[in-house]
């Protein structure tokens, strides 16, 4: 029980542990260098709002752990499916929302460098971001619970279950952490433009999740799988399943799910911060950035 | 969008000449095991499984192979759609209890 227990735990934690991490980088990047721009220090982004996203994320996932028998029934049993596509589309739509609302410094074609940025969108910035880390906490959280649930219900093998998890638990908050120093660490332009790019990918996987629920359940036509890169890189594999958590890897998805993740991509991609991100770079390294 | 729209019209022809009408199969969970732990399907058909789960602890189903995931509460059912699938062996488990729950389902033509 116990590797079980660091199995789920782990790739549970990883995804919303890798979620808080880009969004952590993408933040310190642009303070800093909205510091040196027009934008006044009152508006620089503050950390405090993960706390919020992880205490609101720990207590939904709990209500939906705790009534996931009931949303299980409905729709005649595929709301477990409806629910989790509408989590995942949500957590698609405030990515792509982070990403246009971020306040990009030295835009040219804005009055933004001359008065700064609106306080309200500062705040529907850091609304997004709680409410995007909170999706993912609220949809890994409730799967640990159910899986902890069960076994704490059988008193048996609890401890090892227990340790298991703080063990998984560890690891994914350990990669996490190691992460956000890989992506703070690279030369500014380079880790704004990963950044940009993991943003990217992260609405592209999320689109896509919801597009395999919703077939799942029944709601989306079945569409033939696009590829099958299995022998490329297997899904079950430690290297597979990070790619999974941190990108969304699928050895053999459909082409619903490949439309779905082109156009989450290309929300994000489309976005000023990631204009931004490719051509104006060469000025901050001007300005000594 | 272009790309995007032909994508989602291909998407529909290939989807229209594979539907066929729905299978329905059940798959029970006890004492942490599948019966049958061997679902036989034919190819190219849809099929809705059926997971009674008479276990009083909640179960994953999980199947990279499949593309499917997820949680079936103790004591309760619910219904799992695949297909329609290439002929082939694919397999499935509980992600609760891996060592134990374990089955395959076998597409035959």
């Amino acid at each position: 029980m116990f590797i079980n227990a660091v199995v789920i735990v782990l790739q549970e934690i990883l995804e919303a542990a890798l979620m808080l991490s880009l969004l952590l980088a993408f933040l310190r990047y642009f303070n800093e260098v909205t510091t040196l721009s027009a934008v006044p220090r009152a508006l620089l982004l503050r950390r405090r709002w993960t706390v919020y996203s992880v205490v609101l994320g720990v207590v939904f996932a709990w209500l939906y752990s705790v009534n996931l028998g009931t949303i299980s029934e409905a729709f005649d049993y595929v709301g477990l499916e409806v629910a989790n596509a509408a989590i995942h589309s949500l957590s698609c739509l405030f990515l792509v929302a982070i990403a246009w609302l971020f306040p990009v410094p030295f835009d040219e074609e804005s009055d933004a460098k001359k008065e700064g940025y609106p306080s309200i969108r500062i705040g529907m910035l850091t609304l997004s971001m709680v409410i995007v880390v909170m999706l993912a906490i609220l949809r890994e959280g409730s799967e640990i619970m159910q899986f902890a649930g069960g076994i704490i219900g059988q008193h048996q093998s609890g401890l090892s279950v227990l340790y298991g998890g703080l063990v998984g638990a560890g690891i994914g908050i350990s990669t996490g952490v190691l992460l956000y120093f890989g992506l703070t660490g690279l030369p500014p332009s380079w880790s704004l433009r990963t950044c940009t790019l993991l943003l990217a990918l992260t609405a592209g996987n999320m689109a896509a999740q919801a597009v395999l629920l919703l077939t799942q359940a029944d709601w989306l036509p079945y569409t033939a799988i696009a590829w099958d890169s299995g022998a490329l890189l297997d899904e079950a594999s430690v290297l597979g399943q990070l790619s999974y958590a941190l990108v969304g890897y699928e050895s053999t998805p459909s082409w619903l799910q490949v439309a779905a993740y082109v156009v989450g991509v290309l929300a994000v991609g489309m976005s000023a911060t990631t204009r931004f991100a490719w051509r104006i770079s060469k000025s901050l390294q001007l300005r000594g950035v | 969008m272009k790309l995007f729209i032909t994508v989602v019209i291909f998407c529909g022809v290939i989807s229209a000449e594979v539907s066929a009408a729905t299978l329905e199969l059940e798959l029970r969970i006890r004492d942490h095991l599948f019966f049958p732990a061997t679902l036989e399907i034919p190819a190219n058909q849809k099929v809705k499984i059926r997971v009674i789960n008479e276990d009083p602890t909640p179960e994953e189903f999980e199947s990279f192979e499949l593309n499917r995931e997820k949680v079936i509460v103790g004591n309760s059912q619910t219904v799992i759609f695949i297909g329609p699938l290439a002929p082939g062996i694919y397999p499935f488990f509980g992600e609760f209890y891996p060592k134990t729950a374990q089955g395959v389902v076998v597409v035959t033509e």
